[in-house]
């Protein structure tokens, strides 16, 4: 039915087979829909996020699926400013999911603000000491860049290749792409770093805050590392996934070496700076703010066990598994890694997130835990929804491995 | 002429609007306006605009009466503070210009059937015509009449006494456990009238209290300003505010203040620190005295949980910085302390030569009466009125509430049929337990009187002066006195049709009688009655928040002591609770715990949310608090809902767990019920207080209870 | 706005432990005063809005040695406020005429982001629309404007009433304000008389004195935030309380 929409020369599911995979996404979606209605329309009482977590669930959505959206820019960085050309592979696919990411963020933050209508106030009357101005500006920017670069990858299909002006103006945008790269790393670089700062600089929080350098926190420099160490995981955990799924070769092996021996290298000097900074914050920056940094860890269930489990299990092991040549020959070693990547990542943002507002500053409040409602958790779910449906239509009708064709061959 | 239009010309044209556009102040107008929009919700409430005054009246939503000065907006009062310099309002009474629109306020008469969600609309008429039928059909013999005064010694008070006077069965009883009510022990033991006695609380030197919350307010006491000249030992189970802030607290075990009272009684009378001449001639010494050797203070210590020199400690103070006033229970929410408790504890203001001394016990003479000498229906007390026996109960809610469990007014009812009929503002309290409900108008709607307090050694009134027009559907009680005199064909002399007319005619006695003085809340500058010509100018200084009191008297007729109150060596009897050790296993004593402030109105504002539901200070209504020991000798953890469990039955409560609680004692909040905060609830719903069946001696301060799972 | 020039000043205010009894008076006269709206029958102590919130805290100890401190908290009017400078579009300020901390709803955009910045939780979120009970809006004080869902707000130290002392001075061609027609609504309700408020800067004033008293401090001095709010006790384990290095509560509160 809708076979003249897709590539030549790769094989795709029927129809029916293709609409059955995207129906539980679709329902998934429509009940995120409802949820997001209810936040809009009766307010944020509809979560269950209150004056102490003030931030909840969808401040860990945004700030993990940010990073894990990473690997668009850092992809792109490799590939038009430091020229490796192998990232060609996978480069389309990492622009989509690098759009999904920050789409899906923008639109929860639209829903997690109490006043959505509002939200442009920040560039009528924008406070340039802020961190978080300087992710919307950021953010606001950067997923413009993603539209644009997304933009000639949906022009390449095959139906709208066929509009000439089309074609043109795609072979023009495509000229533009290592100067988008090079603007997407520069904002990326910013955000992604602000986004940590944002924890970093609330003197107010000791758990958050850290020392730095100028203005800059140490988690403003930790957070562009964790997040472009995992991005490239990111990205090969997705591509094989969707192999898996869609049945198809889609890279050579050896692009997911690559990417591994990247996050790998980073993800080591993450793992040694991340070790450095907490202990100079448990020893140095903490008790100068008064506290006893055993504190942090005394209150169930944040034990010092989500310390180690943040440092040692999801992020030195993924590094050494990437870093080992023999290890990285292996698919299912290279996916256990990019699990325990990505995991690591989402639970640094966790914890900055949750266990921040969670420990007790006045000494007469109490401990308290959160535990999102269903409208958080439907929301939650809508933005990974819409990534499946986003990403499964882009691949079915787009070109996002260049090397498919070529490696139906064998 | 023909014009090429190229795509470069459209272009250019375009991009020339832009910027046109751009530089034009229409879109940083159009931007501020939606600027502005995004601001300005039409459904956001928008304060009242119009001319400000002050206002002054008296507030009348406890029986303390303090001046109020109301800061008023086109006439209607916005916020409510103390009009004398220096003097605070409590959360209740700064919040009391709400209550006219609270949203359980009753707009027409109900009926109201239990279980039913919402009541059902009736007229009054139709309310006046079914206690006319009660009361017919008392006097044929069905059963009694009994009017429960929730605001006892008011000219509505009265008027009640005057009504019924020709009904055999009928009696005026106080509701339980308002404040003061205990000073009814104290008559018996002096054989004397009711309010014929004021406790002279600010001349004091020592105040014993066995659980008063002297510290919140109570008998008018501003104890933050009689720190200096006023010794305070408390003798209560719970940490409360006045424990906290007492010189010396006595953390007696629950039920056993009457044990620590005749212990002290003992030290006194062992060391031959008080002189007993007056009293050793009475019939009841001796039988007091053998009951007296029975408490030894060790043997009360033991009983109470405390070390036996703080009961000497006591009774030697007590005896050296006189004068000294005792005074027994009235913990808000916990009711009295029963009779032989209360006859325990002011047997020590006898034996201490308290009675009729500045500083003291003072007698009094009392207020007048609005009307003539005509018969009056007896006062009683409604554990005096037998159980089942009682066919028509009135509540006059009209002026107040109080907090007590309403299983002491039903086990009255007798089963062959009885019929509630309450007068009540709000659909909440008292109110909400009749079968029929009718309107009165609210606080700051009408005048409210403000008779003495049991805490003022001199006779006195101040009268609460409305500041908004009265809601129409509000029934004046005395006006409903006419209607059920007319329907029930009972004789109501009197020119007096309103509540207004009734006052004034007391106040117009008042200025008869020509003594006293009346004193201005602003400055304090009293006036002399005998100065004022007329009555009218009387009337006007009180409605302008003004009190009036009654000269000192100075001479007391000689009184008969009866130092055991009549109860003879039954003074001793403890309950069992008290003195049975160990308790059985999993058995806890389950103590109620309120504030004073909120406990005597059956509605609050809104607002004081604040304090029950949206900070951790006063805890909801229901809470229960233990000692973590305690929890964890039974396995229970903080934030659990467990179930409550006493003889008159169960009920769900959240558990928290505080290390200022007795081992072995929960306490639970008794706070205002959602409905009185508010919330639309189904009337009559049960309450905490259900769960304290008082025992005979009508207190429910102290009862067995157990803690389930879940 | 700017017409009428009045001195600088630092208003602060100097909270007495020893004399607060926990009554509750001083936050249910904040809410008159600021048309705080009455909780929702889903709200609660995590969701509520209490500019002016008494925690009670204890020494700890078992009964009977246990004692209760109650602990008015608002906002501190830090020096060095830590909400300011997150707040990403200017809807916090610092006024430089009284040092008060304030929060301009309706530029409040409802990240947030300042209360996660606060220490002192101080800070309030609109989790619902303010709703009064039918009639009850005549009761509203009409100095203030009511704020609606989806905003920050918090105690200002009566803002409405130092503009109405401002207007005040001015209209009498007076430069300083009358401390006594500046007086926040919580100080003038507390029946113990515990909390002094004046000027800072003012040498003279209560304020100045008591906050150089011996046994006055603040609350979490460490973290650098210099607020303008102290307290004060003569009880060592009341001031121990006010910093964060020992934790003397066990509870946990869990919700959802």
């Amino acid at each position: 039915m809708d076979s003249s929409l897709i590539l030549r020369g790769v094989r795709r599911c029927s129809t029916k087979r293709f609409l059955a995979w995207l129906a539980p996404w679709a329902v998934m979606a429509g009940i995120g829909v409802f949820a997001i209605g209810l936040c809009l329309v009766k307010g944020l009482n509809q979560t269950n996020m209150d004056n102490r977590f003030a931030f909840g669930l969808w401040i860990f959505l945004d700030l993990a699926v940010i990073a894990l959206g990473a690997g668009a820019f850092f992809t792109g960085f490799l590939l038009y400013i430091l020229r490796r050309d192998e990232l060609r592979a996978v480069i389309n696919s990492a622009v989509v999911l690098g759009f999904i990411c920050y789409s899906g963020a923008v639109l929860v933050l639209a829903v997690d603000v109490g006043q959505p209508l509002r939200a442009w106030f920040t560039f009528w009357h924008p406070n340039v000491h802020s961190m978080l101005t300087e992710v919307t500006f950021c953010i606001t920017v950067y997923l413009t860049v993603l539209a644009i670069e997304y933009l000639p990858i949906v022009l390449k299909n095959r139906q709208l290749r066929k509009v000439p002006s089309f074609l043109v103006f795609e072979g023009e945008l495509h000229k533009l792409m290592p100067v988008l790269a090079a603007v997407g790393t520069f904002l990326s670089f910013f955000h992604q770093g602000s986004l940590g700062g944002l924890y970093g600089v609330l003197q107010g929080r000791p758990f958050a805050f850290r020392d730095g350098f100028a203005i800059w926190p140490t988690t403003f420099f930790l957070f562009i590392l964790s997040a472009i160490a995992t991005g490239p995981a990111f990205v090969l955990l997705t591509t094989s996934i969707v192999s898996k799924i869609s049945g198809a070769r889609l890279v050579r092996h050896g692009v997911y070496e690559l990417l591994a021996k990247i996050s790998g290298w980073l993800l080591i000097i993450y793992v040694g700076l991340k070790s450095v900074d907490t202990i100079v914050w448990l020893n140095q920056t903490a008790p100068r703010s008064g506290i006893n940094p055993s504190q942090f860890y005394a209150w169930q269930p944040f034990g010092t066990w989500v310390l180690i489990v943040e440092i040692v299990l999801l992020g030195l092991v993924p590094a050494l598994i990437f870093m080992s040549p023999a290890r990285r020959r292996s698919l299912p070693w290279l996916l256990t890694g990019s699990v325990l990547a990505c995991l690591g990542v989402a639970l640094n943002r966790l914890v900055m997130t949750i266990q921040t507002l969670a420990v007790p500053t006045l000494k007469f409040e109490p401990f308290m835990t959160y535990w999102p409602s269903w409208q958080e958790v439907a929301t939650f779910l809508f933005v990974i929804a819409y990534g499946v449906i986003l990403y499964s239509l882009s691949f079915r009708y787009l070109r996002l491995f260049p090397q498919e064709r070529e490696m139906q061959k064998y | 002429m023909k014009f090429n239009v190229t795509r470069r010309d459209v272009l250019r044209f375009a991009g020339g609007a832009a910027i046109g556009t751009a530089l034009s102040p229409m879109p940083w107008n159009l931007t501020d306006d939606l600027a502005i929009w995004t601001q300005n919700w039409s459904w956001i409430p928008k304060p009242p605009k119009g001319e400000r005054a002050t206002r002054t009246t008296v507030c009348a939503l406890c029986p303390a009466g303090c001046p109020v000065e109301a800061r008023c907006i086109g006439g209607l009062p916005v916020a409510l503070r103390a009009a004398n310099d220096g003097a605070a309002l409590c959360p209740l009474g700064m919040t009391g210009h709400h209550l006219p629109h609270h949203p359980n306020r009753l707009t027409g008469a109900v009926g109201i059937t239990r279980g039913e969600r919402r009541p059902a609309a009736v007229t009054t008429d139709m309310v006046v015509r079914e206690t006319a039928r009660a009361i017919r059909s008392a006097r044929a013999g069905a059963g009694s009449v009994v009017v429960l005064d929730t605001r006892p010694g008011r000219s509505g008070s009265w008027a009640w006494r005057r009504l019924l006077a020709g009904i055999d069965s009928a009696v005026v009883a106080a509701a339980p456990g308002l404040e003061g009510a205990s000073l009814a022990s104290l008559d018996t033991m002096l054989d004397a009238r009711s309010q014929s006695f004021g406790l002279d609380l600010r001349n004091a030197r020592t105040i014993l209290s066995f659980g008063a919350p002297v510290a919140e307010g109570w008998g008018q006491l501003d104890l933050a300003a009689a720190r200096e000249s006023v010794r305070l030992v408390q003798v209560e189970p719970m940490r409360s505010r006045t424990a906290e802030s007492a010189d010396r607290w006595l953390p007696a075990r629950p039920g056993t203040e009457a044990a620590v009272a005749l212990a002290i009684a003992n030290v006194l009378l062992a060391e031959g620190l008080v002189d007993t001449t007056a009293l050793s001639g009475t019939d009841e010494f001796d039988s007091y005295l053998s009951v007296i050797a029975g408490f030894s203070p060790d043997r009360a210590a033991a009983i109470a949980g405390l070390a036996p020199d703080e009961i000497f400690a006591t009774a030697r103070e007590l005896a050296s910085s006189g004068p000294s006033i005792v005074v027994a229970g009235e913990q808000p929410g916990g009711g009295p302390l029963g009779r032989p408790a209360e006859t325990a504890i002011f047997g020590l203001n006898l034996l201490l030569g308290n009675v009729d001394r500045e500083g003291g016990i003072v007698g009094r003479t009392p207020l007048p009466a609005p009307g003539d000498d005509a018969p009056l229906t007896p006062l009683a007390r409604l554990d005096e009125i037998p159980d089942h026996s009682v066919a028509l109960v009135i509540i006059d809610a009209s002026a107040g509430d109080g907090v007590y469990p309403w299983s002491l007014v039903a086990r009255k009812l007798s089963p062959k049929g009885s019929l509630v009929v309450a007068l009540s503002p709000f659909l909440s309290g008292s109110a909400a337990r009749a079968n029929f409900a009718v309107p009165t108008p609210p606080y700051l709607e009408t005048i409210h009187e403000l008779p003495t307090s049991f805490a003022e050694p001199v006779a006195s009134i101040a009268l609460s002066a409305p500041l908004l027009p009265t809601r129409s559907g509000a029934v004046d009680p005395v006006a409903f006195m006419r209607s059920i005199a007319r329907a029930a064909g009972l004789d109501l002399a009197g020119e007096w049709a309103t509540t207004e007319s009734l006052i004034r005619e007391r106040v117009a006695r008042i200025h008869r009688a020509g003594s006293g003085t009346v004193t201005s809340p602003a400055d304090g500058s009293a006036t002399l009655v005998a100065e004022l010509s007329t009555s009218d100018e009387l009337w006007d200084a009180l409605l302008a928040g003004g009190r009036w009191s009654a000269a000192p008297s100075n001479t007391m007729p000689p009184r008969t002591m009866r130092i055991t109150g009549g109860l003879g060596t039954a003074l001793g009897e403890l309950p069992t609770r008290a003195t049975a050790t160990p308790r059985p296993t999993g058995t806890l004593t389950l103590v109620p715990r309120a504030t004073r402030d909120t406990s005597a109105s059956a509605a609050v504002s809104p607002v004081l949310t604040k304090l029950y539901q949206e900070s951790g200070l006063r805890g909801s209504t229901g809470t229960a608090v233990l000692n973590p020991r305690t929890a964890a000798s039974l396995g229970f953890a903080a934030g659990r809902n467990v179930r409550l469990l006493t003889a008159a039955g169960a009920m769900r409560v959240a558990l928290m767990l505080d290390e200022g609680v007795m081992p072995g004692v929960v306490e639970i909040v008794v706070a205002p019920e959602r409905s009185a905060l508010g919330e639309k609830t189904a009337p009559g719903a049960r309450t905490v207080l259900d769960l304290l069946t008082p025992g005979n001696e009508q207190t429910w301060s102290a009862v067995d209870a157990q803690l389930l799972e879940g | 706005m700017e017409s009428a020039e009045t001195t600088r000043a630092r208003f602060a205010m100097v909270i007495d432990l020893d004399r607060c009894n926990g009554c509750g008076a001083c936050a249910t006269a904040c809410a008159v005063e600021n048309n705080v709206p009455p909780a929702r029958p889903s709200a609660n102590e995590r969701t509520g809005l209490t500019w002016q919130r008494v925690y009670r805290a204890s020494n700890g100890r078992q009964f009977p040695e246990n004692r209760s401190v109650y602990f008015p908290v608002s906002c501190q009017q830090c020096e060095h406020p830590p909400c300011v400078s997150v707040c990403p579009q200017n809807a916090v300020d610092v006024s430089p005429e009284t040092g008060v901390v304030s929060q301009i709803p309706v530029r409040c955009l409802g990240c947030r982001y300042c209360m996660t910045a606060c220490p002192y939780h101080a800070r309030y979120f609109n989790w619902f629309d303010p709703k009064w009970p039918d009639g009850m809006e005549t009761t509203l004080n009409p100095d203030v404007s009511v704020r609606m869902r989806g905003v920050v707000e918090k105690c200002n130290f009566c803002h409405s009433r130092w503009q109405a002392a401002k207007a005040k001075a001015a209209a009498a061609g007076k430069r300083d304000l009358d401390p006594a027609d500046y007086v926040p609504a919580c100080v003038e309700a507390c029946p113990e008389k515990a909390i002094v408020f004046g000027n800072l800067d003012d040498p003279r004033s209560g304020v100045a004195k008591s906050a150089k008293s011996a046994n006055a401090f603040r609350l979490l001095e460490k973290l650098g935030t210099e607020p303008k709010v102290f307290y004060r006790s003569d009880r060592a384990w009341v001031r121990r309380l006010a910093d964060a290095d020992v934790a003397v509560q066990e509870k946990e509160a869990t919700r959802g």
